[in-house]
């Protein structure tokens, strides 16, 4: 999300008149025999939009044909498989579960999941999901904590028009503590600009869902005479449409702001704060039917990219259980640290990736994001606010984001440009899958008293690595100061991870281009990515993200893709879990750097101090900085491998280029010595109440696209896929242990192509 | 002789030669246009590479321009594109092309193609690390290629060349082991995608 100080428009223009200008010097020159331009656009469009949106026009696929089902139990409906199962299936049979129960052979990615307080067998799961060709919001839900699960595609939002919004994806779900279930996502056309965000709402723990709608104006303003659909539509105007833009030329071209990567949390009103109701047209507060004022307060955030290339962040609360949503009301806020941008008043303008935490005992909200109104490096950004979401704080600055040089097509990784893959979008080393870091993760504490006013924040970014090998690490922050100061550093996962002497080396100054052949070549860790934390009531901070460290010896070469193959190991991903526990909080309220005080310290490293950004500065070059050359053997998070097998996600959606742009979450337990059901299929023994779900995408039972094959155009090759795996774990006590190994998965996994038995001739 | 001679170097000769040249040119370059309607059949198919598969084919989409010059699909009145992307059906295979990209574009005027040729230039000077150019002939109206090297564990060699045909462009990317795949390679597919389009 690199962004320089002129806005998109002007930078637009300037790089009008300089392509016009290298056009005329390498004609003029005839053309040089070696030769090299300054970057000029290679910024444009950094700010990554989500999946979802950026490849709304890509087709999926026709499913046509059968395909591994690796990890699916349960006594649902079984199809007649005929294919042989390779190796790979074979190897498949461990403790790890599959959530989506379809036989599509399509993708699911992006995945999140939530605990019911109220009934502690319930989750409820969410994903991308291309079962029926394109991309969409599936569900799956379990009442029986895992051993079934139900799924389906959540009812797409009526409009106006009677047109139902049929593109979906960047799921959130979430219970309120009544145990009503929430479902917020984006929905746009495939074909041009028309985007919203909605929410669906089940009150049956996620088997049943409402179908939102955009309020059809019955009168002239001001009157708020509206309908959802026709006579006999009981749903209240505007159920679930927390914002909404019809396109104005029906083509995909930008022309008006585009919604994204919306979250959602519930938490009860602060102190002082009353349930609002609003208008379906105007959003003006209006009185609430009592019978539908939910337990919490629902806030979505979400970004809105406008014309001018950068995206800025909102919210919007509801206090009807999804039924009517406030005003949205911009909250990136301003600060000298955004002063690089260049906005009026230094607003923090370009922003992604926003995601709301809400202290479930106070109320208090917070709000972190990633901003892009830097001289060079991004910023992870956090707000807060006291009163429901009404006014927010100026943002706080927890710590520079070192994106910017992650390996990319710009900078040298034209292998994922030809597969496809976008020339800014940054990829890991070895593989091709987009890993912006557009997500982080925060979470505030449960706990009130001296918890109150705890947060953390997990981040994951390239400090450790260079635009050649990337060498991405989760890192913890925590404030005790309701989010003014912040503590960190902590690398999360304690694998090896080595820091190069210059992390920016063939990158160019201030821009995400480069030339990776001035840097070299050397293997500083693996990749972990994906992160997302979450706390329990009791205080433990449970961490989840991909990671790719048990690979340490898949060849050069090999692999789905051998050209993209060019590192040894770093290339397998599995999932894995990390675990801290917060047992006492120390206030810590400084705006100088230095140490981290003894009281202060639990779930630190030792060389974790306090502001890292100030001991930096804003624009820290290619120095040392915090969270470099961490002593692994010191570090306090226990680490634990989750998922049996390790995945290629090279079988993933579009020749390895898209596993979504967040992958695994974990909950629960959400209330303090819950008892779920016992035992599971899995074998895993009595479930206690300490267990902690996680789920994430895998690619297992993905294939390479074989050959012989024809398809039909824009069809996604047909063995490729990925599904939603679940595992449960002990949130205090983490993890089985290793179960699948490098070897196992090197055997099955490294390559795999698609059985002929399972491919489609053709025409 | 002398009389002849002095008309041959004269400058309203060279006047007459230069605007027989460029009407030659305009006589060329307004011939028939090609039709939207034959888009698809521009690229490469898999008939025309045995031995590889596509695993990617059909209209193209945003991403596939996404950062780059090119990256407004209605720039300079073009109507639309097609690409095909394909690899070894053996994927044991190490010698010759391990990833072809085929795609071209169509426009409404020859203008317009000529335009996009030109951002097809500064796309090329653009490409990370040291490039050198390569020469192109007998290859549309206007026809440019570069290769390049990405370093790796093997050193990957990629070959991309893009031309103008009529109110056409076109490009073929080529990857490779270093050593392993070469100019005449890329030089063959893209005379093979333009016997496409010429016939189209």
């Amino acid at each position: 999300m690199k962004s320089g100080d002129q806005s998109r428009v002007v930078r637009r223009r300037v790089g009008l008149l300089a392509a016009i200008t290298a056009v005329a010097g390498f004609v003029l020159s005839g053309g040089g025999s070696a030769y090299a331009y300054p970057g000029l656009f290679e910024d444009d469009e950094s700010t990554v939009m989500s999946g979802a949106l950026d490849m709304r026009d890509v087709s999926a696929g026709t499913t046509l044909t059968e395909c591994p089902q690796a990890g699916l139990t349960g006594n649902g409906a079984q199809p007649l498989n005929s294919h042989q199962q390779d190796n790979a299936e074979r190897k498949s049979t461990g403790s790890d579960r599959r959530l989506n129960q379809d036989f599509s052979c399509m993708p699911q990615d992006e995945t999140v999941v939530d605990q019911n307080p109220k009934a502690s067998g319930n989750y409820i799961a969410g994903a991308n999901d291309y079962r029926l060709g394109w991309g969409t919001s599936g569900f799956y839900s379990t009442t029986d904590k895992g051993a079934h699960w139900y799924d389906g595609i959540t009812p797409f939002p009526s409009l106006p028009s009677g047109q139902n919004l049929d593109g979906g994806g960047d799921p959130v779900v979430v219970f309120d503590r009544a145990g009503v279930a929430y479902y917020a996502q984006i929905n746009f056309n495939r074909t041009d600009d028309t985007s919203g965000v909605w929410v669906n709402r089940s009150t049956n723990g996620g088997f049943t869902w409402t179908r939102p709608c955009v309020a059809i104006r019955l009168a002239a303003p001001p009157s708020e005479a509206a309908a959802c659909g026709g006579p006999g539509d009981v749903r209240q105007p505007g159920d679930g449409t927390v914002g909404f833009i019809q396109d104005n030329d029906k083509i995909l071209n930008g022309s008006v702001p585009a919604f994204d990567k919306e979250w959602i949390t519930a938490g009860p009103r602060p102190t002082g704060v009353h349930a609002t109701c609003f208008t379906p047209l105007t959003h003006t507060p209006t009185a609430c039917n009592p019978a539908v004022i939910g337990s919490d307060r629902l806030y979505v955030t979400y970004s809105l990219f406008s014309g001018a290339g950068s995206a800025q962040i909102f919210l919007s609360y509801s206090d009807d259980q999804a039924r009517s949503w406030s005003t949205p009301q911009f909250i990136g806020g301003a600060a000298a640290f955004c002063a690089a941008g260049g906005r009026a008043g230094n607003s923090c303008a370009d922003n992604q990736g926003t995601q709301p935490t809400v202290n479930p005992t106070t109320g208090q909200l917070w709000v972190g994001f990633i901003n892009g109104d830097t001289v060079d490096e991004d910023q992870y950004l956090v707000v807060t606010s006291r009163d429901g979401g009404q006014t927010f704080s100026p943002p706080s600055r927890v710590d520079t984001l070192y994106d910017v040089n992650l390996p990319r097509g710009v900078n040298g990784r034209a292998d994922c440009v030809a597969r496809g893959q976008g020339s800014t979008r940054a990829v890991p080393t070895n593989s091709c899958f987009r890993y912006d870091p557009i997500f982080n993760s925060i979470v505030a504490d449960k706990r009130g008293g001296e918890f109150a006013n705890s947060v953390y924040v997990a981040l994951v970014d390239n400090r450790n690595g260079t635009i050649r090998d990337s060498n991405t690490d989760v890192f913890l922050y925590k404030s005790t100061d309701g989010g003014l100061t912040w503590i960190g550093p902590t690398r999360v996962n304690n694998d090896r991870s080595t820091t190069p002497p210059n992390r920016d080396c063939g990158r160019r100054t201030n821009s995400i281009g480069g030339t990776s052949a001035s840097c070299p070549e050397q293997n500083w860790g693996a990749d972990q990515f994906f992160p997302f934390v979450t706390i329990s009531t009791e205080g433990m901070l449970n961490v989840t993200f991909h990671d790719r460290r048990l690979d340490t010896s898949s060849p050069v070469g090999s692999g789905a893709w051998p050209t993209s193959k060019t590192e040894v190991g770093n290339y397998l991903v599995w999932y894995w879990g990390a675990q801290c526990k917060i047992t006492h909080a120390v206030t810590v309220s400084q705006t100088t750097t230095g140490p981290v005080p003894a009281g202060a310290s639990e779930c630190t490293a030792p060389e974790a101090v306090v502001n890292p950004t100030v001991v930096t500065g804003f624009d820290p070059g290619a120095g040392p900085v915090p969270g470099q050359n961490q002593n692994s053997a010191t570090l306090p998070f226990r680490n634990f491998q989750i998922s049996d097998v390790g995945s290629n996600f090279d079988y993933t959606f579009r020749a390895g280029i898209f596993a979504g742009d967040y992958s695994g979450n974990s909950s629960g337990p959400v209330v303090a010595g819950a008892t779920g059901n016992n035992g599971d299929e899995a074998g895993n023994g009595e479930r206690g109440s300490h267990d902690v779900i996680a789920v994430w995408t895998d690619a297992r039972n993905g294939r390479g696209s074989g050959a012989p094959t024809s398809f039909q155009p824009g069809r996604n090759p047909i063995c490729e896929q990925s599904d939603v795996f679940f595992k449960f774990y002990n949130g205090q006590n983490g993890g089985e242990g290793a179960r699948g190994r490098e070897g196992d998965s090197l055997n099955g996994f490294l390559v795999a192509p698609c059985g002929g038995d399972m491919r489609d001739p053709g025409n | 002789m002398e009389r002849t001679q002095r008309w041959l170097c004269s400058p309203a000769f060279r006047g007459f030669l230069a605007l027989g040249i460029v009407l030659l040119t305009a006589a060329c370059d307004s011939g028939s246009t090609i039709a939207t309607s034959k888009l698809s059949q521009l690229v490469l198919t898999e008939q025309d590479m045995p031995g590889f598969t596509a695993f990617s084919k059909g209209p193209q989409v945003r991403l596939d321009n996404q950062g780059t010059v090119r990256a407004d699909a209605s720039r300079y009145g073009r109507e639309g594109g097609w690409i095909i992307r394909l690899h070894p059906a053996d994927s044991t295979k190490t010698a010759g092309p391990l990833v072809v990209e085929s795609r071209a574009d169509l426009f409404k005027t020859s203008d317009g193609a000529k335009s996009d040729f030109a951002a097809y230039r500064v796309l090329f000077s653009r490409l990370s690390g040291e490039h050198k150019e390569v020469a192109i002939s007998g290859l549309g109206q206007d026809a440019v290629g570069v290769t390049f090297t990405q370093p790796g564990g093997r050193t990957l060699r990629f070959f991309r060349i893009a031309w103008r045909s009529q109110n056409a462009t076109a490009s073929i990317t080529v990857e490779g082991f270093d050593g392993q795949v070469s100019q005449d390679d890329a030089l063959a597919l893209a005379h093979q995608q333009e016997k496409r389009i010429e016939g189209a």
